[in-house]
């Protein structure tokens, strides 16, 4: 991949990731959405030849994941050792920040991360259930019937929490 | 909540950003990106020296250690063995892993095998150090001026920028390898030619044509090239083009042009693109100045093969040995580079032989801090099978395995690298590892 088909593949997967981003981190300074799109084309660009062709966008996507993930923990145990005490528990999931619906927030925030994550990959990234399986590792069977259970999940807590 | 309201409606009416957006200074992130993420061995590069004379010319640079008795009469560039973290990108690391992190799907167990197909590898190939120029800003206004902005240079936000009428020329301070970037005022992408843009006159006259001819595009790429007066041989311009990308009929040319050190092909390139008018829309390269550390007599083959399976044997120990971990074993360790596991899967390290088949000499970027060397490669063309009984997955089919072309004896490695293919700039692989 030259340079130039590697900007190619910028255009495509950029977007998507400062979206996945914005969608889980509420008041986030646009230098710091910079940061994260650099550091994930950096990756993809020194992994530019083991990303197969048309699975850029769900390893944009997986990178993102684990750079937001480390950026958490890093910025967790930054303040664990300046406060000397352990981070409130538990901290409310980064979703249930920026969703404004309340019920939605609440079901969300009932699920098991593993559902929340598999779900929100497929309702708010749109992503088909092979690229899902990609991100995750996984199957595409196992991402379907993992796909499934987060739905009926959430729909059960959705539905009882509206009923409540 | 209405009766007829459903769950996932809401959902998908609760997402927060439901429309993706470029963002409008991608082409500078990229250029950041692309800037920042080089080869690197690990930051512990030293050098032993046996020759005085050698020795007084080169030992300026940090990092280089004293000289040994019983050393060879070259530099020895020991790129010493770090287990940590060696990048500044959270989740970079090629190692130590969590086993839950999905590094199974990266690492593979491979076995090398040496085809007899004739490649011919020089003799002696050297190791380049690359510097910056004496001045920058003046070096960076003449490409301006090369690029038609009059507009004078000045300091913003960390970077050097000139913008004019008919674009924006940039360089971060601190970009390791002096990357600049230049595109016009309206983004150029695949779909939106700039029509209004009067940049750049073509450095041909030559260019009536509404469809010029790849050789033509090439030419003025290779006009231009040469202009900026890069410490590099310029290769033959590769030209890819957009056909009629506006619906205008018009074509949008993408050229890169390889950028040789002794013949061979580097990590480094000049890329330009030229609408159908041969004016350029977009341009991004390096501002640096080389310099020879020293001329080393190289590997074999069999050798280099050798270093290859050594380095694989070590990336499957190290990954076993973390797999073994059951807790993340330390705050310093980062995430996977590639897609993840949910946390619950446990893979195990599928096994190839490959089959190298050709090699070639490259020439590749490796740093020490902020200093940037280029180091000659062999990167070997091959096919990967899984041996018996082994699961495929991610793994099968062409690749490139790269490996530095001068004995360790001057050139120490551990096994850093991984086992996985690598392939550096502007070589052309023969397409992702499936």
């Amino acid at each position: 991949m030259t340079e130039i088909d590697f900007r190619r593949v910028a255009d495509d997967v950029a977007p998507a990731v400062v979206a996945y981003v914005r969608r889980r981190r509420d008041f986030i300074p646009h230098q710091y959405v910079d940061d994260i799109v650099v550091d994930v084309l950096e990756i993809m660009w020194r992994k530019r030849d083991q990303i197969p062709a048309g699975e850029e966008i769900p390893w944009s996507i997986g990178i993102t994941k684990n750079v937001l993930r480390n950026s958490r923990r890093h910025h967790a145990r930054r303040h664990a050792l300046n406060e000397r005490q352990s981070l409130p528990d538990p901290e409310p999931t980064p979703e249930d920040r920026v969703v404004a619906d309340d019920t939605v927030r609440r079901a969300l925030a009932q699920l098991k991360d593993s559902d929340r994550d598999v779900l929100l990959l497929s309702y708010w990234e749109e992503l088909p259930v092979p690229q899902i399986a990609t991100i995750l590792g996984i199957s595409t069977n196992a991402a379907a019937v993992r796909v499934t259970r987060a739905r009926q999940r959430f729909e059960a807590a959705y539905q009882e929490i509206s009923a409540s | 909540m209405s009766e007829n309201s459903h769950p996932l409606e809401q959902l998908v009416a609760a997402n927060p950003v439901s429309e993706l957006t470029r963002p409008d200074n991608l082409d500078l992130l990229v250029t950041r990106a692309m800037s920042k993420s080089a080869p690197r061995f690990a930051k512990g590069f030293r050098a032993r020296m046996a020759s005085a004379a050698i020795g007084a010319s080169l030992l300026t640079t940090a990092g280089i250690a004293a000289l040994t008795a019983s050393a060879p009469s070259l530099p020895v560039l020991d790129f010493a063995a770090h287990a940590t973290n060696t990048t500044t990108v959270p989740g970079a690391s090629d190692l130590k892993v969590p086993p839950s992190m999905g590094m199974a799907i990266m690492l593979s167990d491979n076995h090398f095998v040496l085809g007899a197909d004739g490649s011919v590898v020089p003799s002696e190939l050297s190791v380049y150090q690359i510097g910056s120029v004496a001045n920058v800003s003046d070096e960076l206004a003449r490409i301006a001026d090369l690029l038609g902005i009059s507009a004078p240079l000045e300091m913003k936000d960390g970077s050097y920028v000139a913008s004019g009428d008919v674009g924006t020329l940039t360089m971060p301070v601190d970009s390791n390898l002096a990357s600049w970037n230049f595109s016009t005022n309206s983004p150029v992408l695949p779909g939106e030619v700039a029509k209004s843009v009067t940049t750049v006159p073509a450095p041909t006259s030559q260019s009536a044509s509404p469809s010029p001819s790849d050789a033509e595009v090439a030419g003025w790429a290779t006009k231009f090239a040469h202009q900026l007066n890069v410490p590099f041989t310029i290769g033959a311009p590769e030209v890819s083009r957009s056909q009629n990308v506006d619906g205008s009929g018009q074509d949008l040319f993408w050229v890169s042009v390889p950028l040789l050190l002794d013949g061979y092909v580097t990590d480094q390139s000049l890329n330009l693109s030229f609408n159908a008018d041969g004016q350029i829309t977009a341009a991004w390269g390096t501002l640096v100045t080389l310099s020879k550390v020293a001329q080393y007599p190289t590997s074999s083959l069999d050798e280099a093969v050798s270093v290859l399976q050594q380095r694989n044997d070590a990336s499957v120990a190290s990954y076993r040995e973390t797999t073994t971990t059951t807790e993340d074993p330390s705050p310093v360790v980062s995430g996977s580079t590639g897609p993840l596991s949910s946390g619950d899967t446990t893979f195990s390290v599928p096994s190839f032989e490959v089959q190298l088949t050709k090699a070639h000499v490259t020439f590749a970027t490796y740093y020490l801090d902020t200093t940037a060397y280029l180091v000659p490669l062999y990167v070997f063309d091959g096919n990967r099978t899984p041996t018996k009984g082994s699961t495929e997955q991610w793994g099968s089919g062409p690749g490139t395995w790269s490996v530095p072309a001068l004995p360790s004896k001057y050139v120490n490695i551990d096994a850093q690298f991984g086992s996985t293919p690598v392939a550096y700039g502007a070589i052309n692989t023969s397409g992702p590892a499936r």
